[in-house]
């Protein structure tokens, strides 16, 4: 892994982290990314039934 | 005529959205029913962070192993072989709207299911879990709309390149909601 993609990734974790905090580790930090997972994930994938 | 006549079209189209996102809801909520009746809440939220810095780090790396947990089957053939068009699109939104059954490229959907047992609460899992199903019908079915309206072999490296994209995208959400997950373990335990 490159030193670039290193800190991207340090940064994603902190940035969740950070947003964890401010949100008091309150569970729809979790929810709502999920919610945004499945949709990203649904659209992204390619169509091969 | 009819065809070409965009209320026949929106027609089309939201019936096509409606066969994906109706079978997905109601999976998701028998899963949130399921997980969120036993307490699993705090392993589910440890896991969510030790599988989304794991995997994370795999996409964000854009290393092709190890693969995500999912499955390798395909609706098959005779299941669709000359079927009307309803009944194709019956089954295809039944199999591919929750996502269970087929293949997942990205690690990310593996992380939907301890999302929604982390919940801890039987009514806002059910609530979460059928709006992550909703969520993935939906973009399911976009994303058919989308194949449908540029299908084009010429694209194929196209596609690649944007699944790669896709995968790092994946790879970085995992960090980030596994960064959440640990201070929500902070928190609660």
């Amino acid at each position: 892994m490159s030193w670039t993609k290193a800190f991207c990734a340090a940064g994603a974790v902190a940035t969740g982290m950070v947003v964890g905090w401010a949100v008091s580790g309150r569970i729809a930090a979790v929810a709502v990314p999920a919610v945004l997972i499945a949709a990203a994930n649904g659209y992204s994938k390619a169509y091969s039934p | 005529m009819a065809a070409i006549l965009p209320v026949g079209r929106l027609a089309r189209h939201a019936s096509l959205v409606a066969a994906y996102v109706l079978p997905a809801v109601i999976a998701w909520a028998l899963l949130g029913l399921l997980v969120n009746a036993a307490p699993l809440s705090a392993t589910a939220l440890i896991l969510i962070a030790v599988y989304g810095v794991f995997y994370g780090l795999v996409e964000a790396a854009g290393r092709a192993r190890p693969s995500p947990p999912g499955s390798t089957w395909q609706v098959p053939s005779a299941w669709v072989l000359g079927a009307p068009r309803w009944r194709r699109t019956m089954v295809w939104g039944s199999v591919l709207g929750p996502g269970f059954a087929t293949r997942n490229p990205y690690a990310g959907f593996g992380l939907l299911p301890l999302a929604v047992a982390a919940v801890g609460d039987l009514r806002y899992g059910v609530l979460l879990a059928a709006a992550i199903g909703a969520a993935h019908g939906t973009g399911r079915a976009l994303a058919l709309l989308r194949d449908v309206r540029v299908a084009d072999g010429a694209n194929y490296l196209q596609s690649m390149l944007r699944s790669m994209y896709w995968r790092m995208f994946d790879g970085y959400a995992l960090l980030a909601v596994a960064g959440l997950s640990v201070m929500a373990c902070v928190y609660r335990l």
